[in-house]
């Protein structure tokens, strides 16, 4: 491999030459629970919702907030129940070869693009639901909150819910893009 | 130290110039390499259990290490040149002796092999490691004939890309 390109001499060089790479970190133990620990904490937060209501319930609570916050649970289970179902498939690929990661990987992106696209009728329809409560209390159980505390928590509930709103989209995005790319790099594996 | 744990250490140890070899034709930037690197230790780390002898560990580790490739190639989504190699530094550019020339050598191969689309970077760095015709199918997922017809594109699309450099 003067100038000329001789396949034998590129053979020979690559076999001998081993690139400078940083010394390897250890986090593999970490990386395999990750998924799993997301799932835990899905349950953890899902279980957490029983002892919520039965203070709600035990309480002097109204009605309206005995409400919201049925709907609130039930609200979260539809979430975890689509957030599993739109995941069914994507844990383990079929086979090894590059074309099946790429398949895989391909199902990963459009699942990604369907539980954003979820994610944002979710959350929009979780937002109608906190401005239609908060609304209620405005007119009909005023003494229950004052009004600036009826305003943080609806501007708070407004800003987190709104700032999942534009994750969901950016996600639903990139994953659209990913998706597009992962295509194209598939159908190199598949032409003859 | 469990057994995975000693598997890998020992697997790592003996393949781990044919994974930085993987690395570097897939990835110029030095930050991202060794992102790239810690993402095939870890598929490797988690892999090796299943390894069903099949195959040889040699294919089984360079499938893994072509396959975490091209998915961060997806991520960073650079299709074909995936990182400027201008400023690709590497090991022994700057040895003044024997070194120099080949590590000129392996700069104008890698920053060549760079150019090239992804499956033709994977083919060739497949056929370079010395795998078999029927090995490179496998890793692929593609008919073994189909390997033969592409690996000689690969051949002439890189010796142009070198020849060009």
């Amino acid at each position: 491999m003067s100038d000329d390109f001789n396949w034998d001499d590129a053979v020979n060089e690559w076999q001998h030459h081993t690139p400078d790479l940083p010394a390897l970190k250890r986090t593999m133990r970490w990386e395999t629970w990750r998924m799993k620990l997301i799932i835990v904490m899905d349950f953890i937060a899902l279980l957490a919702l029983i002892p919520a209501m039965a203070y709600l319930f035990s309480g002097e609570h109204t009605t309206s907030f005995k409400v919201f916050f049925v709907f609130l649970s039930i609200w979260a289970v539809i979430g975890a129940y689509f957030d599993l179902r739109l995941r069914q498939g994507l844990w383990q690929q079929d086979g090894s070869s590059t074309r099946h990661m790429l398949e895989f990987a391909l199902k990963r992106a459009n699942a990604g693009v369907h539980i954003a696209r979820f994610t944002v009728i979710y959350i929009a329809i979780f937002m109608m639901a906190l401005i239609g409560w908060v609304a209620y209390l405005s007119v009909y159980e005023m003494a229950i909150l004052s009004q600036e505390e009826r305003w943080f928590a609806l501007v708070v509930s407004l800003v987190v819910s709104a700032g999942v709103l534009v994750g969901g989209i950016l996600f639903g995005r990139k994953k659209k893009q990913e998706a597009e790319q992962l295509t194209g790099m598939l159908r190199q594996y598949q032409e003859s | 130290m469990s057994q995975q744990d000693r598997l890998f250490n020992d697997v790592w140890q003996q393949y781990f110039p044919a994974i930085a070899r993987v690395v570097q034709s897939y990835e110029a930037i030095p930050a991202l390499q060794e992102e790239l690197q810690q993402d095939i230790a870890v598929a490797v780390w988690r892999s090796l259990p299943r390894f069903n002898h099949q195959s040889s560990i040699k294919t089984y580790i360079l499938s893994i290490a072509h396959n975490r490739s091209i998915s961060h190639v997806a991520k960073h989504v650079r299709e074909g040149v995936s990182t400027s190699t201008d400023d690709m530094a590497i090991a022994g550019d700057e040895c003044p002796v024997l070194d120099l020339e080949s590590a000129r050598k392996m700069s104008r191969l890698t920053k060549a092999m760079h150019r090239l689309p992804v499956v033709q970077r994977q083919l060739l760095g497949l056929a370079l490691e010395g795998l078999s015709y029927d090995e490179i199918a496998e890793v692929l997922g593609i008919t073994v004939n189909n390997v033969g017809v592409r690996l000689n594109r690969a051949k002439k699309a890189l010796k142009d890309a070198v020849e060009r450099s």
